[in-house]
Formats: C-alpha cells, sequence, structure tokens
C-alpha cells in the first residue's frame, strides 16, 4: 500500500487527475464529504488530502511515503527527503513585485513583505543587500499599497492580482512547480512501488 | 541481580544488547566529559549536522559548548599509545537544536569508532556491527545503504567540476534531484556525455552487484572510483547479506570524509537510524594524518520515538491507611507486596480503580484485604 499526501485544492485535484489516469484511482476522492483519508486497495493507494504547506512535513514524517508539493514550499524549510519529479504543472514564479513606478533606494534598509522569510532572505543574502523582513501571512500585496512595505516577494502565476493592486514584477528570483516527493526510509522499503509510480508518472507528463 | 527486561523502554534494552554485541567485538567502552571548549567546535563547523551549540561561560571566563557530537571529541583525544588500533564504543547525550522539539534537545546516541590503522578487516568488522545493530532493532525490515566518498569525488573530478559546483550538485544528489542537477549541469556548460554519467550515477539504487556493473560503466577507467568500487565489492562481498544495499545518493562532506559511508534504516522509523563512515581526512585536519578513523552512531531518540515499545501494564496492590494505622504495620503489609514481585502503592486515599481484589485496607477496623 503506498500513502500519498495530496494538496488540498486546485494543485491536488489535477494529481489526482493524473494519478487517477495511471491506475491509481480511489473514486472516493470524487465524492463531496469531508473525509480526508481515502483507501482503495485494490489499487494499492490510500490518499490524505492535507493543507498544501503540510504535506512536506507528512512525508518527511513517514506519515505518507510520497507526496506532491510546490517548490516554493520545498525552498522555505530544509526537509530531509527525497525529491523525486519536477511534475511541470503547478508553474509560476517566485518574485519581487512593488508599485508601479517605484525606485529603489540603495542607500537604505529595503523592506520587504513576504510570507516566503527563508527564501527572501537567502536571496537577498546571495546580493549582499541589508533587508527588513515583514512576515505576512495573507494578502502580501497590500503591503506596498499601505507603504508598510517598499516591496514584496511572493509567488506570481498569471500576475493579474499584482495588475489589478497596481504592482508589477521588478526581479523574478525562481521558476516554481509541483514536485514528487518521497520519504527516504519508504524509498528502501518501497523502492519498487516508488519507482513505479515515477516510471508512470515521467511517460505521461 | 535479576532485571525484568519487560519494564525497559526500547533504547535501554537495545543499549544493553548491542554492549554485549560491541564487546564481543573487543570494543571498549568510553566515557566522556559533557563539555567542550566552544573554539574546537568553531574550527570543525562543517562537520556537524547543525551549526547550532550551546555554548555557556566557564568560571574562568572560556567559552564553553555542551556537546553537540562525540565523534570529534573522539578524534581529538585518539592516540593509539601501544595499540595499532583503539576500538571504542560510548553511549552518551549530545545537545542539539532539534526540529520535531523547536528548540534545544538531549539526544542519546549510542556508536563505535575504530581509530588507526584501519585495514580492509576493520572496515567490514564496522559495516557488519552496522548492519547487526540495525537487526538487533528488531523491526520487520531493515537496510544499510553503503556508498563511498570515492564515487562522488572521482567522478567530479574526473569531469573538471569545481568544488563550488560540485557542492551545489551534490545537494541534487542527495535529494535524488534528476531535474534540478540536469539544469544545474548544463547552465554550468558540462557536456551532454558527462550530464548522463552524473543522471545515470544519481539513479543507482539498491542491488549491489547490479549497481557495481553500472558503476564500473560510469567509471570508464577513472581511478578514483575504481578504488571506491573495490573497496564497496570487497565489503558486499565480505558480508554477503540481502540488506546491504547500494545508495549513490549517500554523500557527505568531502572535507571530513573519504572512504566507506552507511546509513541505517528500519521500516518504522522514517529517518536513518544509523549513521556512518571513514574519517580520515577529519583526523588530517587535526594533525593526525597518520591515523584513520570509521565508525557510526546510533540514534536512539529516533528509535524510541517511532518504535514505542509496550512497557507491561503494571497493576500495583494499593495499601491504604490513615493517621491510625502503626508505620510499621504500613511498611510490613508494603513489603509483603513487594517481596511477592508485586507492586505496592501505599495511599492514604484510594484512586477510582482501587477495588477489593487490589487494595489491603489498613484502616480502622480492617485488617486486610478490602
Amino acid at each position: 500500500m503506498l500513502n500519498i499526501a495530496l494538496p488540498k485544492g486546485r494543485l491536488g485535484n489535477k494529481v489526482y487527475a493524473l494519478l487517477d489516469k495511471l491506475g491509481y484511482s480511489c473514486p472516493e476522492l470524487l465524492e463531496d464529504n469531508r473525509k480526508l483519508v481515502f483507501e482503495n486497495a485494490a489499487s494499492g493507494v490510500r490518499y490524505f488530502l492535507v493543507k498544501p504547506t503540510d504535506v512536506a512535513t507528512y512525508v518527511e514524517r513517514g506519515a505518507a511515503d510520497v507526496g506532491v508539493v510546490g517548490k516554493d514550499i520545498l525552498r522555505e524549510k530544509d526537509y530531509d527527503l527525497y525529491e523525486l519529479m519536477d511534475l511541470k504543472f503547478g508553474k509560476c514564479r517566485m518574485a519581487i513585485a512593488a508599485k508601479n513606478g517605484y525606485v529603489e533606494d540603495p542607500d537604505s534598509v529595503l523592506r520587504v513583505a513576504t510570507k516566503y522569510t527563508n527564501t527572501t532572505k537567502r536571496y537577498f543574502s546571495s546580493i549582499d543587500r541589508e533587508i527588513e523582513i515583514i512576515e505576512l501571512h495573507g494578502s502580501i500585496e497590500l503591503a506596498p499599497i499601505l507603504d508598510l512595505s517598499d516591496v514584496i516577494v511572493d509567488i506570481v502565476e498569471t500576475g493579474s492580482t499584482l495588475r489589478e493592486n497596481d504592482l508589477s514584477v521588478i526581479k523574478e528570483i525562481e521558476n516554481i512547480s509541483a514536485r514528487l516527493i518521497a520519504n527516504k526510509s519508504s524509498y528502501r522499503f518501497k523502492e519498487n512501488e516508488i519507482r513505479q509510480l515515477e516510471e508512470k508518472i515521467g511517460k505521461e507528463i | 541481580m535479576k532485571i525484568e527486561l519487560s519494564t525497559l523502554k526500547k533504547s535501554e534494552r537495545l543499549s544493553l544488547s548491542l554492549r554485549k554485541l560491541f564487546e564481543q567485538y573487543s570494543y571498549r567502552k568510553f566515557s566522556m566529559n559533557r563539555m567542550e571548549e566552544y573554539s574546537f567546535y568553531a574550527q570543525n563547523i562543517n562537520f556537524l549536522s547543525s551549526k547550532h551549540i550551546i555554548t555557556f561561560s566557564d568560571s574562568d571566563g572560556r567559552l564553553m559548548a555542551l556537546k553537540p557530537d562525540i565523534t570529534l571529541s573522539i578524534a581529538k583525544t585518539a592516540s593509539t599509545h601501544n595499540e595499532k588500533l583503539t576500538k571504542l564504543y560510548y553511549i552518551e547525550s549530545v545537545f542539539r537544536l532539534s526540529k520535531e522539539a523547536g528548540g534545544f534537545n538531549e539526544l542519546n546516541q549510542m556508536g563505535l569508532e575504530c581509530i588507526g590503522e584501519i585495514t580492509p578487516y576493520t572496515v567490514v568488522e564496522v559495516v557488519s556491527l552496522a548492519l547487526k545493530s540495525l537487526w538487533q532493532i528488531g523491526d520487520e525490515e531493515y537496510a544499510l545503504d553503503i556508498s563511498h566518498q570515492g564515487l562522488i569525488t572521482g567522478l567530479f573530478e574526473g569531469m573538471g567540476i569545481n568544488r563550488g559546483d560540485m557542492s551545489v550538485m551534490m545537494r541534487f544528489i542527495a535529494e535524488k534531484n534528476k531535474h534540478d542537477l540536469e539544469s544545474f549541469a548544463r547552465e554550468k556548460g558540462v557536456s551532454d556525455e558527462n550530464t548522463d554519467k552524473l543522471l545515470r550515477f544519481l539513479s543507482i539504487s539498491g542491488d549491489l552487484a547490479n549497481g557495481i556493473l553500472e558503476l564500473h560503466k560510469i567509471s570508464d577507467g577513472n581511478v578514483v572510483m575504481d578504488m571506491a568500487i573495490a573497496e564497496i565489492a570487497m565489503v558486499a562481498n565480505a558480508i554477503k547479506s540481502p540488506c546491504l544495499r547500494l545508495q549513490t545518493s549517500l554523500v557527505s562532506d568531502t572535507d571530513y570524509y573519504n572512504g566507506i559511508l552507511f546509513n541505517g534504516y528500519v521500516s518504522s522509523v522514517p529517518t536513518a537510524v544509523i549513521t556512518g563512515g571513514r574519517y580520515d581526512n577529519l583526523l588530517a585536519r587535526m594533525g593526525k594524518a597518520d591515523m584513520g578513523g570509521i565508525g557510526f552512531a546510533i540514534c536512539f531518540d529516533a528509535i524510541e520515538r517511532y518504535m514505542r515499545s509496550q512497557i507491561a501494564a503494571t497493576v500495583p496492590t494499593y495499601v491504604y491507611y490513615d493517621e491510625n494505622v502503626d508505620v510499621a504495620r504500613v511498611y510490613s503489609a508494603a513489603e509483603a507486596v513487594t517481596s511477592g514481585g508485586g507492586t505496592a502503592c501505599v495511599c492514604t486515599a484510594l484512586p477510582d480503580d482501587a477495588n477489593e481484589s487490589n487494595t489491603i485496607d489498613l484502616t480502622s477496623g480492617n485488617g486486610g484485604r478490602r
């Protein structure tokens, strides 16, 4: 039995559609209910629906053997796990954005609003820029509008939220997409099942 | 003295059985101080799994640290005196920042170290003891991953990859991250042929015989790689266990490790429970270039956390008394229970689960079992 942690929401739905097509079906998962654990012994899978930011924790601690998570989340923490595949969907960019017309003052400490504090620290440290981090957990775009910050660091998919709030990307930091991850111990004891899953996905994407 | 093993925790029972195992192979127990000067760790910071260390000032003003690692201290104090090889084992606490605890934790470790003239037999003995230790943990399945630092250094040096790029690529190899390794290699101008070799190298895991064949194809006459492959084959041939597996994603800091590397897993624990390898480079950094070192540590805390043993629930006999009862009578009743092998709980108020069969009521008017 392969235990798979899926992120709730759009990404999770897309991943399940792919896995369903590859024979890892669990029709119960498509029913309108509040269950969080779904099992299909015939397909040899058990799915857990968890918050996207928690998928890597479930996999790292062995509650799930494999999972699908955005690269943005993997980059935020130092998880001890395998990153087996780039699934090439859920694509977006980690970027720095500011109000349209913003001109940076290189002589002052840059105020950066973000929920990706570690990614932000790492990037600005790599370019030797002194910053002050303002940690927020949602509506990050509001920070420069209210002059809470000079810029924001966030994931940008289409850029429509930025445009609607008179903001624009001033620098792209890295590309983000969904990744297939595996627990290191599970990889030893369920290696054939995990490699088979990898191969099937590899042929499909 | 008779010891009731069922009352011991998993890690306590394990440490007893491993002591016997290690002593059967002539390892001597070694105890050490829990503190060390901080400057010692500052000089060897990359050897440590976490850079965070608990420090404090000693009465003479020296900055001290609670030990985050045992191998470093053993390597520092190592001297072989009249012996060619010093064989030690330890059961000690280390103090590390723990993701699980969200702060510093005291972690219990048991491990062994061989320092001095490391022969091929020494390597085989240490790897086999790691494998036997995994078996002693007593889980359904276990596996010891083995690799060699020479594989990765030989591969990268053969391709002319610089140290900076090498450390990034080593991280991708440790993550089994083919996609980012491929992008990075192309970005750095690594040829298609060498990129293909890197990706094939990263995919090797599992069966030793097949893995060794594949490694030979990748090596294609690379002397450093060939020596590493030969050492892995020598260990595999001596031990002949299906639980010993090749794992090229097993990599370590080249400043400290130089030979065989291994990590042990059991199926109930999501992280490695044994980590070990050969660390001649660490000894050389400490001015002991004439010595070699190999050893491993077993993380008892991970085992205890995920494999909690079912300690037999003890049902006590309540010895119930009040201020009118003579202490000698209470003592005598408690002794009668414990000398018969039972557990006595002497109390002046009865808990909810007390009943006639498990209570000796000494209060006024009652002289025996309730």
